[in-house]
């Protein structure tokens, strides 16, 4: 369906492609190479890396410095993994690359994997990019590479509708354009003056870019957008090429001044969104402290923690939002906490006529490597359980255990920690003070709350209100009495029905969870653990009689729209968000704490603007005095 | 009637307009699924809690985009505001 005035992104066609006589993909839609037959490698050195002199600049790093390249056309990957290829090999070791692409029409993994096999000297990096390649679905999805020192944000879709968007929040934060993609001649849609435009106002004032085409018409329109072009000879049998820089880079400027203050950034909460948070900084070579009053001592410090996708039948923010943090979270919890991940599989039961309505729409909608539609036969095959109903079946989510995770992010955290309750939160300058409990102070540049509900009372004396929402969660652990032979032993995916029951660890199984709003009690209720063994075996009338072990209470902090609060405060400069997870933290926070990140340091966000925007703090107060 | 008690009644409908619909609806479904959302939060944000206020303010957020949509889209989105108000009403 084409819908190119909607705000909301469509279902994408993957690329149509064939492989010819030298195995080179050729796109049947356009009818051209993907990459030069003769030597598609030398081609992508000689154009995108030598004409945007990247070698050099890149030796020219300072330590911890990020280089942003911006590119038409993911295509195969090719000029992506080699650019990288020659990151590692020029950069500082501290130097960080951050490659963002454009691409309608995804080639499949399938067809990316046999694409880039034949350039076996790259071969580590195509399988690095094998294993993160998102799903054929339009939006933004990033992906971390190199254990953090890369990052691709792969944006599906057409070019011509999200790089518009996309250039808002990117204004000067790209160092080198690579104008690729098929031909003038065989894909005119996309080299059109707005993708020129694009270019400049995403560029930083001394940004280069290279083209492989010589074209007049894209001469001229990358004249019209403000850069200098020059013709250059071309690669192989190609006479010609194009090569310039912003036209700005002429005048006299300062070095883009380093955005960070020397007064360390404050992480308010040791929780997985805190946590996050201190590690996305950390990455980015931000001096971060934590204060906390404890750790994971609210919703995080769950025995175990499910990492799904909330879905949508529909394109709506919040399912294109939880696409994209689940793609996210499924990549990075293997990369910090590998043992503790068992992303085996989670069904979500078709517990009543509207769940199985919207199931079944989900299923249809989504690729099969994220949703399937599955009968009760096929989950009881799944399972080993006596599973009564229909559902969905989620191949690619499972569940954690969040203790072995924060654990291994406090680990990996090298800033300093205060075990204290932050009790006032004042402006100090351009600076924050924060006032803790032992009568001490810390001044901070920027300040990030992560401390859920708790945020409330911090931010209530600068007259700003949030609406977050305390909900009470009991969850029960339980033992099978005859684990062994109630199958629940063998059981490795999670079943979600209006609770959930985790598969066994250390033999114990979570059996999730009440739900109270407006409750921040957190005194254990046997009351809510009936509740949860009862909604369960509705389910599974069948299960093996279950023994509590013992039960954990906390707080959720939801939100009316049920997505987090993640950004810049605007009413208070130097204050960000990362609140109002909801019962999806896990899910949500590794790729809230990148867009944090992200607005802190001034680089291209991790979610295109219709979706931060939908998260930004300020949605609250858009229709206020109207 | 509450807000939220008029949210949880009508939000279903969301759902089921999926279902039986074509591509059209499912857009439609998804396009205003995220107004409704922000507007009951934005209603809860300046206290309101009288349900009278939902679908004024729906329509509203909704005019003020109106110019997005192709008329063709447009008549689906107010179909589907009419079913919801339907639905409140039944």
């Amino acid at each position: 369906m084409a819908k190119p005035a909607s705000p909301i992104v469509d279902n994408l066609q993957a690329a149509a492609v064939h492989f010819n006589e030298q195995g080179v993909p050729v796109s049947d839609t356009f009818d051209d190479i993907y990459y030069s037959n003769d030597d598609g490698l030398a081609e992508s050195s000689y154009v995108f890396v030598q004409h945007n002199g990247l070698i050099e600049r890149w030796q020219n790093l300072r330590a911890e410095e990020c280089f942003v390249i911006a590119e038409s056309g993911f295509g195969s990957g090719l000029n992506f993994i080699n650019a990288w290829a020659q990151f590692e090999q020029h950069a500082p070791a501290s130097a960080r690359l951050h490659f963002v692409s454009f691409e309608k029409y995804p080639l499949t993994v399938d067809a990316l994997r046999q694409a880039l096999s034949r350039f076996t000297q790259l071969a580590q990096y195509s399988q690095q990019l094998v294993a993160v390649y998102p799903l054929p679905v339009a939006g933004l999805f990033r992906c971390r590479l190199a254990q953090g020192r890369v990052t691709l944000d792969l944006i599906f879709g057409d070019l011509l509708h999200t790089l518009p968007r996309w250039q808002q929040q990117a204004k000067a934060s790209v160092d080198a354009w690579f104008l690729d993609g098929f031909a003038p001649a065989k894909n005119p849609d996309m080299w059109q003056s707005s993708l020129y435009q694009g270019m400049a106002v995403s560029a930083k004032p001394d940004a280069s870019f290279a083209t492989f085409t010589a074209v007049g018409a894209v001469k001229r329109g990358l004249q019209a957008a403000g850069f200098q072009v020059e013709k250059v000879p071309g690669y192989g049998r190609k006479r010609e090429m194009l090569r310039g820089q912003l036209s700005s880079a002429d005048k006299p400027q300062q070095k883009a001044s380093n955005p960070r203050t020397p007064a360390p950034v404050a992480v308010i909460g040791a929780g997985i969104a805190g946590l996050n948070t201190c590690y996305a900084l950390q990455q980015r070579g931000i001096e971060t402290i934590l204060i906390s009053t404890a750790v994971a001592d609210g919703g995080s410090g769950n025995r175990q923690g499910a990492v799904y996708p909330q879905l949508h039948a529909e394109a709506t923010p919040l399912s294109d939002f939880y696409h994209a943090a689940f793609h996210y979270a499924q990549h990075w919890y293997p990369q910090v906490a590998a043992d503790h991940c068992h992303f085996d599989g989670l069904l979500q039961l078709a517990f009543n006529p509207q769940r199985e309505r919207r199931y079944r729409a989900v299923a249809a909608r989504c690729p099969a490597a994220l949703a399937i539609w599955q009968t009760a036969a096929q989950l009881r095959q799944q399972t080993g359980l006596a599973i009564q109903q229909d559902g969905l079946y989620l191949a690619g989510a499972g569940w954690l255990t969040p203790a072995a995770l924060l654990s291994s992010l406090l680990a990996r955290f090298r800033g300093q920690h205060y075990q204290q309750t932050v009790t006032q939160l004042q402006p100090c300058g351009s600076d924050w003070r924060l006032s803790l409990a032992n009568g001490s102070d810390i001044v901070a540049s920027q300040v990030v709350l992560a401390n859920a509900h708790a945020a409330t009372e911090l931010l209530q004396p600068l007259a700003i209100e949030l609406p977050l929402r305390p909900v009470r969660g009991q969850v029960t652990l339980v033992r099978a009495s005859s684990e062994a032979t109630s199958g629940l032993a063998d059981n490795a995916k999670v079943i979600c029905h209006k609770g959930y029951l985790t598969p066994a660890w250390q033999g114990v199984h979570c059996v999730g969870a009440s739900f109270v709003r407006g409750d921040t009690d957190v005194s254990i209720r046997a009351s809510e653990d009936q509740q949860n063994i009862d909604s369960l075996r509705e389910q599974l009338p069948d299960i093996a009689a279950l023994e509590v072990v013992s039960s954990r209470a906390a707080v959720r902090c939801s939100t009316p729209d049920h997505l987090p609060i993640v950004g810049a405060l605007t009413a208070a400069p130097g204050l960000f968000t990362l609140l109002g997870l909801g019962s999806h933290g896990l899910t949500a926070a590794p790729l809230c704490a990148e867009l944090v990140a992200a607005a802190l340091c001034g680089e291209p966000a991790p979610l295109l603007p219709q979706l931060s925007e939908r998260l930004a703090p300020q949605r609250f107060a858009a229709k206020r005095g109207e | 009637m509450q807000l939220q008690q008029l949210v949880d009644k009508v939000e279903p409908l969301f759902d089921e307009a999926v279902v039986d619909g074509d591509d059209d609806e499912l857009f439609a479904s998804g396009y205003l699924r995220g107004h409704f959302d922000l507007v009951v939060a934005q209603l809860e944000m300046a206290g309101e809690s009288d349900a009278e206020k939902l679908f004024p303010a729906l329509q509203a957020a909704v005019s003020q985009t109106r110019h997005e949509l192709t008329p063709a889209d447009q008549a689906h989105i107010d179909n589907l505001i009419q079913r919801l108000q339907a639905r409140a009403a039944a």
